[in-house]
């Protein structure tokens, strides 16, 4: 079996638990943690370098043990189609994030806003408690790490099951 | 896992090729053995270019080895 995976799946396989570990342990930090804006800064920056560290690592002994192959065409084949369900998770992400950012836009001038509007500005503000910038850059982590695990996810799905 | 509808005889090719290994051919054409093997299975359709680097690769046309066979 682990003979007919490419070296590509190989670098996915042991990739992928490093960094759904790894930013899993980041976002339930956040969520669940009282960590402050500038602690959950640093925890991240320690995440990334984790991240790197171990890809580079198992990109070592991997590369020793098997030489690395060049991306064939249905390499890029697989990577194009992943790539596509990588950016539906990103628009995604992104339009939750300037909605997120719109409502909060629109909750802080509702002293501005005509009376008749007010009302909408409330409604809008009780939705939007939660929007602070903290949230706002987690929310953009959050679909980073998304969209590059469904991915990645999508890669080894598409390497088994065929394209 | 779903099989393409396009089928095809390069394992018999190998064969009557001096039981040419999947790496070998894989070499000759420039992909890696888990893409041939993927090919053999239908479990990937090859682009044109790389269906007639296998058939040229076996000294035969492109129909000799790959078949167009929808379900």
């Amino acid at each position: 079996m682990i003979n007919n995976l490419t070296y590509r799946e190989k670098t996915l396989w042991l990739n992928l638990p490093t960094t759904l570990a790894l930013l899993g342990y980041y976002f339930l930090s956040v969520a669940t943690g009282n960590l402050s804006g500038e602690a959950a800064i640093w925890l991240y920056l320690k995440v990334v370098f984790g991240i790197v560290v171990l890809e580079i690592i198992v990109l070592s002994v991997l590369a020793s043990i098997q030489k690395p192959e060049k991306q064939d065409e249905r390499d890029r084949s697989i990577q194009a189609r992943a790539y596509k369900y990588g950016y539906f998770v990103l628009i995604t992400g992104f339009a939750i994030t300037l909605w997120q950012i719109s409502v909060n836009a629109l909750a802080n001038r509702a002293d501005a806003l005509p009376e008749g509007e007010h009302k909408v500005a409330e409604i809008v503000s009780a939705f939007n408690a939660t929007a602070t910038p903290y949230i706002t850059i987690n929310i953009i982590l959050l679909t980073l790490a998304l969209a590059e695990l469904a991915k990645s996810a999508t890669q080894l799905i598409y390497y088994r099951k065929g394209v | 896992m779903a099989k393409l509808p396009i089928e095809n005889a390069i394992r018999t090719f190998r064969f009557q090729n001096g039981e040419m290994t999947q790496q070998q051919l894989a070499d000759k054409v420039g992909v890696t053995r888990q893409t041939i093997i993927a090919i053999e299975q239908a479990r990937y359709s090859p682009t044109l270019e790389l269906a007639f680097k296998i058939a040229a690769t076996f000294n035969v046309t492109l129909d000799q080895v790959f078949q167009y066979k929808p379900e």
